[in-house]
């Protein structure tokens, strides 16, 4: 029972971590505290792994929106601006 | 725009690429930040003719922003006309200190915020149409009960796993939702959250950490071992 705790208490200090390291945004020391931990750890590995389920099902949602080109037509009339030059806007 | 979308997904795909690549990546940052920098300085020299390249360039990047924040197209269309009518008016003041983009997405957080505060003092209705609203005691508002059965299909995600996603990120608290969408769906790196929120980037860590745990709570069931 005792072990458990203590093994969640240390779990615990590692939380925020995880994600961090999940983000690879950990560096140095703490990066490498955290794959000795993970090494160890069967329970954050799971997060680990749960959470990188969730960011790739996250980034898939990210698909270009097809959005109409009235937003500029739109904001034009509002902003009374002139109609565009031949050698004018919309090349990016 | 293709400059702009690979500077915003640079976080997440710079891991594991190599020198070389990264090096590339950041001439191409580097390029479309000297393009919008161009493109500002003609606006504050009055040259009209630059702002609907600015709107080109990014209308996409916002629209989809304020879509993920809202979970609502038309609300999201005139969120993003309201983004760029505070950039034309508010363009004077930009300064170059940092950059413009992070400073195009500080206005677009700032109005999502605006209009998801101005909808909860809104009395609550009724909507049969739409799934999730701000609040998870929203009147009218069905139970969710996860369907312990639903597998998601490996080959493309489904619509209902969208729906699910969009479902949860609708639940998170303002703070973390825009933290969750910043990261997971932006694919911004903790300095440039910290940058575009004013805020350290101690606090994105925080925040990120509890936007995950409570996604966790709310997707469990759909991402069991």
């Amino acid at each position: 029972m005792d072990k458990q705790k203590n093994a969640d208490d240390i779990c615990g200090k590692f939380a925020v971590d995880l994600s961090a390291y999940h983000d690879n945004e950990l560096e140095g020391k703490e990066r490498d505290a955290m794959k000795r931990h993970l090494d160890g750890c069967g329970s954050c590995r799971r997060d680990l792994e749960k959470m990188t389920k969730i960011s790739s099902a996250m980034n898939s949602l990210n698909q270009p929106a097809d959005l109409e080109l009235r937003l500029l037509e739109d904001l034009k009339k509002t902003l009374k601006l002139p109609e565009e030059q031949e050698n004018g806007g919309r090349k990016c | 725009m293709q400059a702009a979308h690979s500077e915003r997904t640079q976080g997440k795909r710079d891991v594991g690429a190599g020198a070389g690549e990264r090096e590339k990546k950041n001439d191409a940052k580097e390029a479309s930040r000297q393009k919008d920098r161009e493109l500002i300085t003609s606006m504050k020299d009055g040259d009209q003719s630059a702002f609907p390249q600015l709107v080109s360039k990014y209308q996409r990047q916002v629209y989809n922003h304020c879509q993920r924040m809202v979970n609502d197209e038309e609300e999201s269309y005139d969120l993003t006309q309201e983004v760029f009518l505070r950039v034309f008016r508010n363009i004077k003041n930009y300064q170059h200190n940092y950059s413009f983009y992070t400073w195009l997405y500080r206005i677009t957080v700032n109005c999502c915020i605006d209009y998801l505060r101005k909808k909860k003092r809104k009395p609550a209705t009724v909507s049969l149409s739409q799934g999730y609203r701000n609040d998870r005691n929203e009147p009218g508002r069905d139970q969710d009960y996860p369907d312990t059965k639903f597998v998601p299909d490996k080959t493309a995600l489904n619509r209902e796993l969208n729906q699910v996603l969009n479902d949860a990120i609708g639940k998170l608290s303002e703070k973390l939702r825009v933290i969750i969408v910043l990261k997971e769906i932006e694919g911004f790196s903790y300095d440039e959250i910290a940058e575009i929120l004013v805020c350290s980037r101690g606090t994105v860590k925080s925040r990120l950490f509890r936007a995950r745990e409570r996604l966790k709570e709310l997707l469990g069931p759909y991402f069991t071992d």
